[in-house]
């Protein structure tokens, strides 16, 4: 053999040595990785707690930060390096990854203790609230923050000049909506672009024409069909607000599913040619509000009131986010993290910074601001609290939802259609 | 030089290796998981057609001919590929010729070719601002507005028929200057003798330019023809980043359908049956580009 071929295949084995995954040797360091949706000031508020967490027991969170949390978490999951824990935003989402068998469960199925005992949900959080976390009867879960999705954006200056007074019923809002157009004003303004707004309307309307069982019965398990009267009759309702969108929407049908979220509320309230009265949107953006115009006085200059109710039977259920803390590995640090973020301190360390509203019923709603206090009131103050339903349906039909919404924004004659394109989706996805 | 085949195989070892590891295990793996529900990833259970039959039967956003002109991520592609295609060939050769003619040259081929030094994610940013309906944000729109009275903003992002053109200019915006540097390299390198000869016998520009400079650009402009054809068939970034595949699902292209499935929607089975789609509308044109390589080496 010669020299130059033995040179050679060095130089293979070289380059193939070099691909090799490289090892790290961190194991005297106590730390867990953390993911969430969280970003900028809403980590910061996360951080609080965290920051003392790392504090009292030595144990470092490692926070990834990523908008598109869960196609992340399912090409972690499948390469088999997911985060310890992460912060999911659709129960839906966490029911599919406790099935595949990618959770470690909180709670066993059978009541003993997982990373947790039952004892600590039992005395931090409402049957309601830890319902949110259980798959085939094993707690995956606990909802770290909620947030309320039933509230209506105004000016109170504004609604002042016009005589007019926060509606406590559909009719009543019917009726502001129809003072706005006498004024020359247009009453709403959508950001139909981000498709969830859409959905979070439709929700809070059906939730308050058909009750809560069916509200689960549509969006859980698909009882109830997409065709069925109710789901017309709350379309129709939803409809008043939208159709016809040229003097009802600010940017008309079109404008309406070209805006985001945030740039649609800065539409009414900016104090430069605002150019709509209302917006609809959950609780969080009281901040983004305040954020986006601090020459504004929260609760005086821009506040907040309960979707009305519209069945009197039915009351106002309040429709609303979260996030729900999971974990992918069994180690101690992991426990640990679980527990404290399911304690009274840790919550209130979080809820303290205005971002969030604590489900934890030993958090005092002394903490929060006066914004805080009127998403915390509301989350706190619910007879039902109903998770956002397009969160818990599978993701193809929330798409389908999403893609009908918009085309009934632009077409009031298409609802049937379109209801039956969401059935469509729905028949093959249970 | 004797040959030696051990020699050659220890040579072409890495890169056999890494092709493996990178390119065929992956297209063999994804194949097999458009035969399955794949979910998790893990090829189970079996399906056998059922993805495929969906794609092409059931999915409204994927291939729809209820419509016409017949609509879908599939027949949007095929739009892009008839708009974008020949526009950026078009506008590429355009301004190289013309930038040839004329001193500032360099100046004209830095502006046009400085998009592409813009990330796709940076640049799909900055046109969603152009396109804002707000025309405080909205450049387009305040253009617009000040040259022709009255003008009303428009959401060109926000429109069903609007939103596939408006993507599709900004490609060009993207992909022009990538064109322009490649044909106008080819054109300097063209032997001036033929220019002269054809000037000589009494050509004018126009057929100087149709008679001799085109075809002589041909395999050039043949080349570059392929591969935007494969950029359109994978893009994915533009639409994902401007208009997330909407409105009302009007704007998705079959890259992004393949990732809304797969990571967005947990159905890698059906994503991956779209990668098979796409691996095989793409295959053609990858096999045109590598026999011209090897009929050029001859």
């Amino acid at each position: 053999m010669s020299k130059r071929f033995t040179l050679i295949l060095m130089l293979v084995a070289a380059l193939t040595l070099a691909v090799a995954p490289m090892t790290s040797a961190q194991d005297d360091v106590r730390f867990v990785s953390f993911m969430t949706t969280f970003g900028g000031s809403e980590l910061d508020a996360l951080m609080q707690s965290l920051n003392a967490f790392t504090e009292q027991t030595g144990i470092q969170v490692i926070v990834e930060s990523n908008r598109q949390l869960v196609p992340i978490l399912r090409t972690r999951i499948a390469g088999g390096s997911p985060p310890d824990v992460a912060l999911i935003p659709q129960p839906g989402n966490v029911a599919e990854f406790a099935r595949q068998g990618a959770l470690v469960p909180l709670v066993n199925a059978d009541g003993s203790p997982g990373l947790i005992d039952q004892e600590l949900l039992d005395a931090n959080y409402a049957p309601g609230i830890q319902s949110l976390g259980i798959v085939d009867g094993a707690v995956y879960g606990v909802l770290a923050k909620a947030n309320s999705k039933s509230t209506i954006w105004y000016k109170p200056p504004q609604f002042e000049e016009l005589g007019l007074e926060v509606p406590t019923t559909w009719d009543e809002l019917m009726a502001v909506q129809q003072a706005f157009l006498d004024a020359g004003i247009t009453p709403w303004s959508i950001g139909g672009g981000d498709a969830w707004t859409l959905t979070d309307w439709f929700e809070n309307i059906y939730a308050r024409v058909a009750g809560p069982e069916m509200y689960n019965q549509l969006f859980v398990t698909h009882e109830v069909s997409w065709t069925d009267p109710t789901v017309v009759e709350a379309m129709e309702l939803l409809g008043q607000v939208l159709h016809p969108a040229d003097e009802k929407l600010a940017g008309g049908a079109e404008g309406t599913v070209a805006t985001d979220f945030i740039t649609a509320a800065n539409m009414v309230f900016r104090p430069d040619n605002p150019e709509a009265a209302m917006y609809y949107e959950g609780g969080f953006m009281g901040g983004i509000i305040a954020n986006n115009f601090p020459e504004l006085t929260p609760v005086e200059d821009f506040s907040a009131f309960l979707f009305p109710p519209i069945k009197e039977e039915h009351g106002a259920p309040v429709v609303g986010g979260g996030d729900l803390l999971v974990a992918f590995t069994d180690r101690p640090e992991v426990a640990e993290l679980i527990r404290w973020m399911a304690s009274p301190e840790g919550n209130t360390l979080w809820a303290e910074t205005g971002a969030i509203v604590s489900p934890n019923i030993n958090v005092s709603l002394d903490v929060y601001s006066p914004l805080g206090a009127l998403d915390a009131e509301q989350v706190a103050g619910a007879e039902v609290f109903l998770f956002d339903g397009s969160d818990l349906m599978p993701s193809a039909v929330g798409s389908a939802m999403s893609s009908a919404l918009q085309g009934y924004v632009a077409d009031p004659d298409s609802l049937m259609e379109q209801l039956q394109f969401i059935e469509d989706t729905a028949a093959t996805s249970y | 030089m004797k040959k030696n085949p051990v020699l050659g195989w220890a040579f072409a070892l890495p890169a056999v290796i890494l092709l493996i590891l990178f390119l065929i295990y992956p297209t063999l793996r994804t194949i097999q998981l458009s035969f399955t529900q794949g979910i998790a990833f893990r090829p189970e259970p079996y399906v056998g057609l059922d993805n495929y039959i969906t794609l092409f039967t059931r999915d409204p956003f994927f291939f729809n001919l209820r419509n016409f002109p017949p609509t879908g991520a599939f027949f949007t592609t095929i739009l892009w590929l008839i708009l974008f295609v020949p526009i950026v060939i078009g506008l590429g050769l355009m301004i190289a010729v013309m930038a040839n003619a004329v001193r500032y040259e360099v100046a004209i081929k830095t502006i046009v070719f400085l998009p592409m030094a813009i990330s796709f994610t940076a640049a799909g940013i900055i046109w969603r601002f152009v396109y804002s309906p707000d025309p405080n944000t909205g450049l387009l729109n305040a253009f617009l507005m000040a040259v022709i009275p009255g003008f009303q903003p428009v959401p060109w992002l926000g429109r069903v028929d609007l939103v596939n053109f408006a993507l599709i200019a900004a490609a060009i915006w993207l992909y022009t200057g990538f064109c322009v540097v490649i044909l106008s390299a080819a054109l300097k390198s063209l032997p001036s003798e033929v220019m002269e000869a054809a000037r000589v016998d009494g050509a004018n520009s126009w057929q100087l330019f149709w008679r001799v400079t085109v075809p002589m650009l041909w395999p050039t402009i043949v080349v570059v023809s392929t591969t935007m054809i494969i950029n359109v068939l994978k893009a994915f970034d533009l639409v994902y980043i401007m208009t997330n595949g909407g409105p009302r699902n009007a704007s998705r292209i079959i890259g992004f359908a393949m990732y809304h499935e797969t990571f967005q929607n947990g159905r890698p089975g059906y994503g991956s049956a779209i990668a098979v789609v796409m691996l095989i509308l793409v295959l053609p044109f990858v096999y045109f580009n590598i026999r011209r390589f090897r009929v050029e080496r001859q």
